[in-house]
């Protein structure tokens, strides 16, 4: 809730540079605005039970019945969050500050609270106030005991003169000594008492003052004399109180009479009374009231409506005195008439002079206007451009032959140039374009001109930054916004333009280079509108939420060296601007008047103030830790300095921000150790973390008055202590551990191994125990079976060799015919056995080496005359002719046994299958390859039973059984062995009764 | 002269097939030996003009008896008829003078022309180009071949010293050789290339 000052007067003499010296005692009279400020704002109840200002922490403290809360200027903070301290939260009784000046309180169960600094906590050093004594002692830190007990007065009231103890309970004056209360003097009614000069003084509720006496043991009220005010006293009206409020008696005290608020002097066996403000809010029940000597704040405290808090009100604001129909209140471009009034371009007068003067906007213009140096002012309206001269206030131009939406004006070289939505023209007789735009955005207006050098001026557009180029005649797009914010107003600052834009912040020019202010905390900044330069070098800037002030050198630093930081200085409701959004957009936007006031345009009306004459007192906040929370419990911030536990999650740091300053004033940052500052919000000052690292950490905090730019830095530290499970021996353990498990587990593998080996090896050796046991069997039987072989070769086909020659000797010799023939069968069967043998022979050789013995010069014709005469008898008759057409004397390198054996099959197959003709073995040579032939007249064989002998397929493999086919195949068998062994080929070319011819084919390499 | 022929062979059907043939060349006896034993015991009996012998008898090797049966008999005349390769076993024919080597494989006609050679104690042309020189049993020397023997037939190193009355060492020396010169790594492959070549024992 916002109570306006009761009067609406503001005299500019009163912003006076008296504010400047300023002495907690002596202030003149300032121009206030009321807030009150209740349960809607965050105070606990609205009864007030007590009130306190602290001036060293610049903290108020306000007792409440519903306990003690803590109030910085734009929040407060309790303290009986928590079980233990829940008590805080409970009524209080009384307030007060003891006599070493410690704050401290009493609750309604009688136990006692002090303030530490930022905080209240329970005292430890007093259980409870039951007694006056008790309280007496407590407040003024007496040894004696005091044996009387009375009880306390709720509305207690002490004195206190050069150590002497007065107190004032029911209505009688009691004299604290040693052992006991002396009753001094039964009061007439409630006085209010107060000290002054070690004087005690009484105020009586009719506004009649009474001054304590005491001579020889006689202790009386003189009434004194008049101090010169007339209190206003109404008996029937019960708020209007004639009141005195003096914390303690070395304090100023105060006197409240209706709507006036005084300090009271003793000077000079006189009192007198200096009016602080004569706009106290009235009809209210005030019990307590506190003024903070250096910003001059009233804090007010009522008994049931809450906290008032008064404020200098520094700034004015100036709204028409009469209305004009369908024109609002709102202000643009400012003229301050002959008369001292402000006229705007809608025609508004703002002001209260009544001298009668020329109305320069006879009718409504559009907001940018200008006055060139020889006092012309240029404006347009529904007439044209005007020409209006200020020194002869008249008329003396009026053209309408280019655009009057809008014109902004610029003066270069005594030459007025306007710019507007078409084009620039120049002022010559008449208004003549210099330059039509070929296209521009849709609405495009210029807000802002300024000439940069002796050739170029910067237009502030909708459309971003132009620069027009006098000599080129060029109108070119310089810089525009990322936003597409509109620039507003171009501002010379030493030749540092300062640009304000709406929604994009603040840039500076510079010598064809444009760089970004850093905007504020609350991006109040990002609609700026007007520059005003005062004659302190302080440039003061308009927002749409109030004013900011910042020295020139600090800008023009932030040009050289950087953002760093920039000094400002907020004004906003709490330095009494009661209309903060100001206007802009116009020319000229504010304005310094002859007085030396700026006057800036606002949503309402004007906001008027005297720049010399505002207090430049710099007061630095400070930070305090409120809370420190782990996991959402509170820790004592004393025992920061035991370890926390390691499982904490969440740390959480409130903080407590002191200064009655507006928060819009303070620069808050922090750190977690060595991380960058963060930017903290003054109006939540919680510092959070999540997940925080073990081991040690600081939290840094600081912050500065942004008009300062020194910091205070605060810092705090805590350890969160590292998990047993970090412990450096644990890694040591776990070293030895992966270490051990390690060599478990080698340890492990190599005993599976072990056993694996073990059991392979086993099977190894039995395995090799049974192959040596196979490979001896085979041996043996391989040497079993060479044996037989070589007893074949000695043993068998030489005995039978000689059985036939014996055989055929004995059929020679033999006379009788039958014996012949048995013996003549017995040589046959045995030659015949002979072959056979050496067949089988031969081949089991073949069958059983692993290489093939070299060839051997062969005679071959001599080896087929042995085997034709060998093979003469097993013809089938006599029909048959076996002849051997191998040339005589023919040598071939080949196997002789093996060819022996050959032929000797090849031969006897041809005897088995020819009853007539001949069998004729031949041999044929070319340049590669030889072949021995065996041909016969024989019944021949079908094709199935040659692609038989020469494949060796089983006859149920065969499509159909061969026809023709003699014995058991065994002779085949063989000779495709012995070919296979030779590397020979066999070919058999047989027709059906015609006869077969075998082909066996060697290579001559 | 009278032609006495003694056969030192251990196949009574062989003793007899030759018999046969000899009769055919005049031969007044023909007197037989089955083992070494027997032949060294006949030849005491008789007076023999000619001897055929089988080198692998029963008791042993008939070559280690060449050399006391040249001693004894000078004027005999010896024909070796065995199984044992020519190109392998030819070489004894000038070691120990005789007049000539049958091989039993030989076909019958050869084996006929041979024996009436003998008989009429006429040379034999030696037919060159029949010998092996790639068997590589052909490169062991006749005492080589005498103990070649024994190790085909399983004995030891010890044993063969005291079946012949060498020293271990020349044994051992002599049993390397044969190793090296057929290239056998093994007894076994020593059996193996006996029998591809055709080596009894």
């Amino acid at each position: 809730m916002y109570i306006k000052s009761v009067t609406s007067k503001f005299y500019c003499t009163i912003f006076s540079a008296l504010l400047l010296f300023w002495s907690p005692n002596s202030f003149a009279q300032l121009q206030y605005n009321f807030e009150r400020i209740n349960t809607e704002n965050g105070l606990p109840t609205n009864a007030i039970k007590g009130l306190r200002f602290d001036e060293k922490t610049r903290f108020l403290w306000v007792a409440t019945e519903s306990g003690i809360v803590r109030y910085n200027g734009h929040g407060f903070q309790n303290f009986g969050d928590y079980e233990k301290t829940a008590a805080l939260n409970g009524r209080i009784v009384l307030f007060e500050k003891s006599i070493n000046g410690k704050l401290f309180g009493k609750l309604i169960d009688e136990r006692v609270f002090v303030i530490n600094e930022n905080k209240a906590e329970i005292a430890t050093d007093i259980n409870k106030l039951s007694t006056e004594a008790d309280y007496l002692s407590y407040k003024f830190n007496l040894n004696s005991i005091l044996k009387d007990k009375i009880n306390m007065d709720i509305e207690t009231r002490d004195y206190n003169i050069d150590n002497n103890i007065y107190t004032k309970i029911d209505f009688k004056l009691y004299k604290f000594t040693s052992q006991k209360l002396e009753f001094l003097i039964k009061l007439p009614s409630d006085e209010s008492g107060f000290v002054l000069n070690k004087q005690l003084f009484f105020l009586r509720k009719d506004g009649v003052f009474f001054k304590a006496t005491e001579a020889d043991s006689n202790f009386k009220l003189e009434k004194i004399a008049d101090h010169g005010k007339k209190l206003a006293y109404d008996a029937k009206n019960a708020f209007t109180q004639i009141k005195v409020f003096q914390s303690s008696s070395q304090e100023t005290a105060y006197l409240l009479a209706s709507n006036k608020l005084y300090t009271i002097s003793y000077v000079n066996d006189e009192l007198k009374l200096h009016l602080i403000t004569d706009q106290f809010p009235t009809n209210e029940f005030v019990k307590y009231v506190q003024i903070d000597n250096i910003t001059h704040t009233i804090y007010i405290g009522t008994d049931n409506r809450g906290l008032i808090v008064g404020r200098p009100k520094y700034f004015k604001r100036v709204i028409p005195e009469n209305a004009i129909e369908g024109i609002s209140t709102s202000a643009y471009a400012q003229l301050q008439l002959s008369n001292g009034n402000i006229q705007i371009n809608t025609g508004q007068i703002f002001g209260t002079a009544t001298i009668p003067t020329t109305k320069v906007f006879y009718r409504k213009s559009e907001p940018g206007t200008f006055i060139s140096k020889d006092s012309i002012l240029f404006m347009t309206n529904s007439d044209g451009i005007v020409a209006y001269d200020l020194k002869k206030n008249k008329i003396i131009n009026i053209a309408n032959n280019i655009s009057y939406n809008r014109n902004t004006f610029v003066e270069v070289n005594h030459k007025i140039y306007s710019f507007n939505e078409k084009g620039i023209a120049i002022k010559n007789n008449q208004w003549d374009y210099l330059l039509l735009f070929k296209k521009m955005p849709f609405s495009f207006i210029v807000y802002g001109l300024q000439q940069i050098n002796e050739n170029e001026i910067l237009a502030a557009t909708t459309d971003g930054l132009y620069k027009y180029n006098l000599k080129k005649n060029t109108f070119v797009l310089f810089y525009k916004d990322n936003e597409n914010a509109n620039f507003r107003t171009i501002y010379n600052l030493n030749d540092y333009y300062l640009i304000g834009t709406y929604g994009g912040g603040v840039y500076m020019y510079y010598k064809d280079s444009i760089k970004k202010l850093p905007l504020d905390q609350n991006k109040y900044l990002n609609y700026t509108h007007c520059f005003l330069q005062d004659k302190n070098k302080n440039v003061w800037a308009s927002t749409n939420k109030g004013l900011f002030m910042s020295p020139a050198h600090s800008l023009i630093d932030f040009w050289n060296k950087g953002p760093g930081n920039i000094k400002f200085r907020y004004f906003g409701k709490s330095e009494g601007i009661d209309e903060l959004e100001m206007n802009g957009g116009c020319t000229p936007c504010a304005i310094k008047l002859q007085n030396g006031n700026f006057s800036f345009p606002g949503i309402d009306g004007l906001i008027q103030f005297n720049p010399d004459s505002l207090p430049y007192v710099i007061i630095h906040p400070k930070v305090y830790l409120d809370k420190f929370l782990v996991d959402g419990r509170s820790i004592n911030t004393n025992a920061l300095k035991n370890e926390l536990p390691s499982t904490i999650k969440n740390i959480e740091l409130q903080l407590g921000i002191s200064g009655m300053l507006s928060q819009e004033n303070i620069m808050l940052e922090y750190k977690f150790d060595d991380d960058a500052w963060m930017r903290l919000n003054v109006k939540s000052p919680i510092i959070k973390y999540s997940n925080p690292r073990y081991g040690s950490h600081k939290v840094s905090i600081r912050l500065r008055n942004t008009i300062d730019n020194k910091w205070v830095q605060e810092e705090y530290f805590f350890i969160i202590r590292y998990p047993w499970t970090l412990h450096p021996i644990m890694y040591l353990v776990y070293l030895l551990l992966s270490i051990g498990l390690v060599l478990l587990y080698i340890r492990f593998k190599t005993i599976i191994y072990q056993r694996r080996q073990k059991i392979l090896e086993q099977e190894v050796d039995a395995k090799t125990a049974t192959l040596n046991t196979l490979n001896e069997n085979l041996v043996k039987r391989n040497q079993a079976k060479d044996h037989v072989i070589a007893i074949m070769n000695h043993d068998i086909l030489t005995p039978l060799k000689y059985l036939h020659i014996t055989a055929k000797n004995i059929a020679d010799i033999s006379q009788e015919q039958n014996v012949k023939s048995s013996i003549t069968q017995i040589a046959r069967t045995s030659k015949e056995l002979e072959y056979l043998t050496s067949n089988m022979l031969n081949w089991v050789k073949f069958e059983s080496v692993e290489y093939f013995p070299k060839k051997q010069p062969v005679n071959l014709h001599d080896l087929v005359k042995d085997l034709v005469e060998f093979v003469q008898p097993f013809k089938q008759n006599d029909n048959v002719e076996i002849i051997n057409n191998v040339p005589v004397g023919l040598i071939i390198q080949n196997w002789g046994d093996t060819l022996r054996v050959l032929l000797y099959n090849l031969i006897v197959n041809s005897i088995n299958h020819t009853k007539f003709g001949r069998i004729e073995i031949a041999y044929e040579q070319n340049s590669i390859a030889y072949q021995i032939i065996v041909k016969d007249t024989g019944i021949g064989m079908n094709a199935s039973m040659v692609q038989y002998l020469l494949s060796g397929k089983r006859k149920d493999e065969l499509e159909q059984i061969p026809k023709f086919k003699k014995g058991n195949g065994v002779g085949f068998q063989i000779i495709r062995n012995i070919l296979q062994l030779m590397k020979a080929q066999l070919t058999i070319d047989s027709k059906i009764n015609v006869g077969t011819v075998v082909v066996i084919n060697f290579d001559l390499a | 002269m009278e032609v006495k022929v003694l056969v030192a062979e251990d196949h009574s059907i062989v003793k007899m097939g030759l018999t046969a043939i000899l009769n055919k060349f005049k031969v007044s006896y023909v007197g037989e030996a089955n083992t070494c034993n027997d032949l060294m015991t006949e030849l005491g009996n008789q007076t023999y003009t000619h001897l055929i012998l089988d080198i692998i008898l029963p008791d042993g090797n008939s070559l280690e008896y060449i050399e006391t049966i040249n001693e004894k008999y000078p004027q005999l005349s010896i024909l070796v008829h065995s199984m044992q390769p020519f190109e392998v076993y030819g070489k004894i024919i000038n070691k120990f003078n005789l007049h000539s080597y049958l091989h039993k494989g030989a076909s019958e006609s050869e084996i006929n022309y041979h024996l009436e050679l003998f008989i009429k104690n006429q040379p034999l042309t030696i037919k060159k180009g029949v010998e092996d020189a790639e068997n590589p049993f052909s490169t062991l020397a006749v005492r080589e071949l005498e103990i070649l023997h024994y190790l085909l037939n399983g004995y030891r190193t010890k044993e063969i010293a005291n079946l012949l009355g060498l020293k271990m060492n020349t044994v051992s020396t002599i049993k390397s050789n044969i190793f090296d010169k057929v290239k056998a790594d093994s007894f076994t492959h020593l059996l193996q290339l006996a029998h591809v070549h055709q080596i009894s024992y």
